[in-house]
């Protein structure tokens, strides 16, 4: 039996088809005046790449190819628009599926966008939101989603720190609020994620989450990246529920469901949990070695399985005095379940560890049962190199270019048809096609986009200018950003401001904190 | 420069390595066994519990020990007089009489008095077993000291599951550590069990990342600086070192001070705190957890104990005898000399030295002491028998059961579960604060009887006199002693207690709020009949209640009605409680209006209430004497009123309404 299963279980055909991606194209409110009618948020440039080709990128790297872009009517056009005539994603992407969708109305509530959409997702799904630019390994995530098959995983991100700039980090505190993430010691489960304005002067911690889950990490320093996977019937029951945020309410009633099983009953969550096996091929395969028909992971991670033998052995020291029969052979079978590879390429022999697991402790069921229903898996996205923000404010904007500057090598960041004078510095920064520079400007930790004209002795630094700029002589710009087709006029001295497009910036301009608009 | 840091370095080597042994428990969790002996000489696996924190001490190269005695200070003098401890240089076992001590903390104070203590030092209590490594703990102890004078204090903790058999049910605690330092910022008793830890968010601003732990074994085994002791002297009422100590070191602005915690999760650390962890560590021993320290390496010395191992984790001693038919199952170590009779079977257990056990006796998860007799067919279940124990033929021994030194019972006899026997009825004095004086009174005490005991029996059942005055452990009380050895009931009920919680945070929503607010007057006004309150502060109080839950009158005289009423039961109870609180109607009817509103309230819940219905009469009569009700009101009501319970009060009415009658043609 054992045999038929890996057979179908491991065809590459199978895996083409596992993921399909949904993103949400907000609206992007907060990034005022940055964003407009011409220039939707999911179109806004970073690094002179709208956000949207950095989503594409990542889950072509993961080879998911069905990709679902959920935006609001008015930014629709431009989104087509940009797939098909800049992008050209049928011949970037020969072998993907991109298709923008249009939703009516508000459509800035997530879940809305997801219903929206529902009756298109066929199998487990990606939903990121497109203001997340992450260079986190796609496969890394997606890999502990295959291993540990839990029913949702999000991402986590450190939040960039501005570059020892002390000013800018206290911004940071109001424009996002901490996150309180409670994740389980042992398995990295995603436990509860507060926002800090929740709470008052204490964060409650529910009992029936210790008992459960007897070591939690409470961070403080994560954030959401707003990149979730999710099993397929969670879109079954979003379609059904009245659910309107992912974050605000599908999240936490999620990780809810790991330690209540009150709540998990009175959302009805077991048909759900039943009916997904049918449509999922690919997991129902792994299933059939689960005792008890539920969603029961035949093979998980390494740190899951150490926590499953953790618990047997407690289990067994618990029973010591009753149960002694089952001492010895439940500690040999579980070291053997320790010894084995730890992600299940090989279904069957999975299946039989877990077979041998569940005879030798037989009783133990209840105990290591309790909480595998339901799994929220975080992951943290961490290390050299690696960059994950999201890009939901000015500040974070800015510092998102930086961040992605930083990634380039010299031949990425200034274009060769860049025009440079003479004695003008440029230095961290990415500059686009046919810009010219003026004498004697100095351009530090920037972005410069396409045909733009900057003059001679300029200074920009931390500044962001988009395409078909016009600088005139003697401007400074410091942390600005200067929207397409604008001008900033000679002698300006801008510092944190942010010009909408096609906006002249009148000259000898002393500006600071400032939004100059149309 | 180079060579004073250098002469420091070596000051600092230099130091003496110096343990605390509190050698006394100050609590009476195993009485009555610890009546007659201290509770760090009791054997665990028959060997007296202080040599395995001795040896547990000597391996973590400690030089000098300083044993801290109180009550039985002879014995426990005598005892290291005489064992191995008493020419041993490395460490060195001192001992230290202190009278009148009551707490850990009068220990500490009488040390720091003392000034035994010159540098940092390891404080145990004399019942702890551990085969830890301590050198990492006070190495990472030590170089934290280096850093920062204010780490005062590390707590050894043990990471098990919170169910773990080890972990001291009633005295689980919650520790909140910071993930990277493990430095503890928050401890907090899980008992009285709570829905919600409530973590503070300024532990956030000087901590990124905290752990919340519900995992730890408390090992009772601390690393203290020297400020310890002093700070102890400072602050005069700190009695426990968890509770008092740790928590007003954390909570405490001003001190600044730090406690960090050491985590293991390899090896073994617990102590002996309670009769359950006593049945734990016992079991821990047997299967093998705490070696080096287990029975076939003879901790003593070969001279005094001759264990040896057999599969499955049994172990005998030279000189057992057994029969043929003898079953020894699985976890069982066995005293030299000891007898056991033919088709017995000991499964979980250990018996000690020089009994004699019958025929056919089942004996399970129990302890039995050196001397103990042991009459056939016999069953004992978890329960432990003190030296010299004579149980005749054919009794039965329940679960959680303690028989003290010296018991005999039986023939024939069934000891109920959890019974405490004790052979002498005299004062036994273990610690000065828990000799309770009647017991005194009764040294001339009757003969034992029969039903305590058997037939044949010797002994009395121990009642613990004074457990209403012992403050210390009364949250976790009911739970300890319920728990005492059976393992199996605590589990479930703190099961049902956890299933429950569960069910009142998500019932809280679907509660009818008016149910609710109305529940909070009924606590209050139940609480008053408990605490025996004055009507003028009950009334108060629901006043109080009223504003704060926005309710109205009608509610204050719904639920007292509905609550007085409750301690009603019959025409007697209904005169006295009338008398006592049925000033408090009053308090809540002014006008006409809310008289009537009274009125029908009663005759709702009395046509609800079928005790009540019969009073109801006479419940009219009391509101009309005690001017609750005018009668007027009461006359008016049984003109609008139709129902068969105002039908029973008309013997009443008809009074009433000759009464006015009367009054009227009196004024005429």
């Amino acid at each position: 039996m054992n045999f038929e299963l890996n057979g179908t279980g491991a065809s590459p055909i199978v895996h083409s088809k596992e993921f399909q991606a949904v993103i949400l194209a907000g609206s992007g409110s907060k990034l005022f005046p940055l964003v407009d009618k011409t220039c939707p948020k999911a179109l806004l440039p970073i690094a002179n790449k709208p956000m949207l080709f950095y989503q594409l990128e990542w889950l072509e790297s993961a080879h998911v190819t069905d990709i679902l872009i959920v935006c609001q009517d008015d930014a629709h056009e431009n989104i087509h628009s940009y797939i098909h005539n800049v992008l050209n994603a049928p011949e970037r992407y020969p072998n993907s599926k991109v298709e923008v969708v249009k939703v009516k109305g508000s459509g800035s509530v997530s879940a809305d966008a997801l219903r929206h959409v529902a009756n298109r997702i066929k199998t487990d799904f990606i939903v990121l939101s497109c203001d997340t630019i992450t260079n986190y390994p796609p496969n890394q995530l997606l890999d502990v989603f295959r291993a540990q098959s839990p029913t949702m995983a999000a991402l986590f991100h450190e939040p960039l720190k501005a570059d020892g700039d002390a000013s800018s980090s206290k911004k940071d505190k109001d424009d996002d609020l901490i996150e309180y993430i409670g994740i389980d010691h042992s398995t990295c489960r995603l436990l509860f994620c507060v926002d800090g304005d929740e709470v008052d002067d204490e964060l409650p911690v529910r009992m029936s989450i210790l008992d459960k889950f007897p070591a939690v990490n409470i961070h403080t320093k994560l954030r959401d990246a707003h990149l979730y996977v999710f099993k397929h019937w969670v879109i079954d029951f979003i379609a059904k529920s009245k659910i309107q945020s992912i974050k605000d309410e599908l999240i936490p009633l999620l990780t809810h469901f790991q330690y209540s099983e009150e709540v998990l009953k009175r959302e009805g969550i077991d048909k759900f949990l039943t009916s997904s096996a049918n449509f999922d091929q690919f997991y129902a395969s792994r299933q059939l070695s689960s005792t008890g028909g539920g969603f029961v992971n035949a093979s998980r991670s390494v740190s899951l399985e150490n926590h499953y033998n953790k618990q047997s052995r407690e289990a067994n020291l618990t029973r010591g005095g009753n149960s002694v029969g089952n001492n010895a052979l439940s500690s040999s079978s579980s070291s053997r379940h320790h010894h084995h590879p730890s992600v299940g390429e090989s279904g069957g022999s999975a299946d039989s560890s877990v077979i041998l697991l569940d005879s030798g402790d037989a009783g133990e069921e209840e105990v290591t049962d309790f909480h595998r229903e339901i799994v929220c898996t975080a992951i943290v996205a961490r290390g050299e190199g690696g960059y994950c923000f999201r890009v939901n404010s000015v500040p974070n904007y800015l510092e998102g270019c930086r961040a992605l500057v930083k990634t380039l090598s010299a031949e990425e960041q200034v274009a060769r048809s860049v025009e440079r004078q003479k004695g003008c510095q440029v230095g961290d920064s990415v500059i686009g096609d046919s810009t010219r520079i003026g004498e004697k400007t100095g351009i530090k930790k920037s972005v410069i986009g396409k045909h733009c004209v900057i003059g001679k002795n300029v200074k920009i630094v931390n500044s962001v200018l988009m395409d078909h700029c016009v600088i005139e002589d003697k401007v400074v710009l410091e942390g600005t950003v200067v929207c397409g087709h604008s001008k900033v006029l000679e002698m300006s001295n801008l510092k944190d401001c942010q010009v909408a497009s096609s906006v002249t910036v009148k000259k000898e301009v002393q500006g600071k904190n400032e939004t100059f608009m149309g | 420069m180079a060579s004073r840091s250098k002469e420091k370095e070596k000051m600092q080597v230099e130091e003496v390595l110096a343990a605390v042994v509190v050698a006394d428990s100050f609590n009476k969790r195993f009485m009555p066994l610890t009546g007659s002996k201290p509770r760090c000489l009791l054997p665990l696996a028959n060997v007296p519990l202080i040599e395995y924190t001795l040896e547990f001490l000597a391996t973590a190269n400690v030089e000098e020990v300083f044993v801290v005695c109180c009550a039985h200070s002879d014995q426990i003098i005598s005892y290291i007089k005489s064992s191995r401890w008493a020419n041993s240089t490395l460490p060195k076992v001192v001992t230290v009489v202190s009278q009148q001590l009551n707490s850990t903390g009068d220990a500490l104070r009488d040390l720091d008095a003392k000034q035994l203590l010159k540098s940092d030092f390891i404080l145990v209590s004399g019942d702890v077993v551990s085969n830890m490594d301590l050198g990492k703990a006070l190495g990472e102890h030590r170089a934290r000291r280096l850093v920062d004078k204010n780490a005062i204090m590390t707590m050894v903790v043990k990471t098990a599951s919170p169910t773990h058999r080890t972990r001291s049910k009633g005295e689980e605690g919650i520790y909140v550590l910071d993930a990277a330092t493990h430095e503890c910022v928050q401890y907090r008793s899980l008992f009285p069990k709570k829905q919600k830890l409530k973590l503070d968010l300024e532990f956030f601003n000087s901590h990124s990342e905290l752990q919340v732990r519900n995992d730890l074994i408390d090992c009772q085994i601390d690393i203290c600086s020297v400020d310890v002791p002093a700070l102890f002297t400072e602050n005069f009422d700190y009695q426990e070192i968890r509770k008092h100590f740790v928590r007003g070191i954390l909570e405490s602005d001003i001190l600044g001070k730090q406690i960090h915690c050491h985590i293991i999760s390899d090896t073994y650390a617990a102590r002996v705190r309670s009769t359950q962890m006593y049945d734990s560590i016992s079991k821990d021993v047997m299967a093998r957890w705490t070696y080096p320290m287990v029975p076939d390496t003879n901790i003593q010395g070969s001279a005094l104990s001759t264990y040896k191992y057999f599969n499955p984790y049994i172990y005998k001693e030279n000189n057992v005898i057994l029969s043929f038919t003898t079953k020894l199952v699985r976890h069982v170590v066995v005293g030299a000399e000891t007898e056991i009779g033919e088709k017995s079977v000991v499964s979980n257990s250990i018996i000690g030295r020089n009994c004699k056990i019958g025929k056919n006796v089942r004996i399970n998860g129990s302890y039995i002491w050196d001397n103990v007799e042991i009459g056939d067919n016999c069953v004992i279940e978890r329960s432990i028998l003190a030296n010299d124990v004579k149980v005749k033929a054919g009794v039965t021994i329940e679960k959680g059961s303690i028989l003290s030194f010296g018991v005999k019972v039986g023939p024939n006899f069934k000891v109920q579960e959890f019974s405490r026997l004790i052979l002498e009825n005299t004062s036994t004095r273990r610690s000065s604060f828990d000799s309770n004086s009647d017991i005194d009174d009764q040294v001339s005490a009757p003969a034992y009887s029969p039903l305590d005991v058997g037939a044949e029996g010797a002994g009395y059942v121990w009642q613990d006199d004074d457990s209403d005055a012992e403050d210390t452990e009364e949250d976790a009380r009911p739970i300890l002693e319920v728990c005492a050895m059976a393992r199996d009931i605590t589990l479930h009920d703190m099961d049902d207690g956890i299933d429950e919680e569960t069910d009142d945070e998500d019932d809280m929503s679907n509660v009818d709020p008016l149910e609710k607010s109305r529940g909070e007057l009924i606590s209050t006004i139940e609480r008053a009949f408990e605490e025996n309150h004055t009507i003028d502060n009950v009334a108060l109080e629901l006043n109080t209640v009223k504003f704060a839950e926005n309710l109205e009158f009608h509610d204050i005289r719904f639920t007292a009605v509905l609550t007085i009423l409750n301690l009603v039961s019959n025409a007697a109870t209904l005169t006295t409680t009338m008398t006592r609180w049925g000033q408090l109607l009053q308090r809540f009817v002014t006008d006409e209006e809310e008289q009537l509103d009274l009125l029908e309230i009663l005759e709702a819940h009395c046509a609800e209430v079928e005790t009540h219905a019969k009073l109801y009469g006479k419940i009219l009569q009391c509101f009309y004497e005690m001017d609750i009700c005018d009668e007027e009101v009461i006359l008016q009501w049984s003109k609008q009123t139709t129902t068969s319970i105002h039908a029973s009060a008309k013997a009443f009415i008809t009074w009433l309404e000759e009464a006015e009658e009367e009054s009227e043609s009196d004024s005429d």
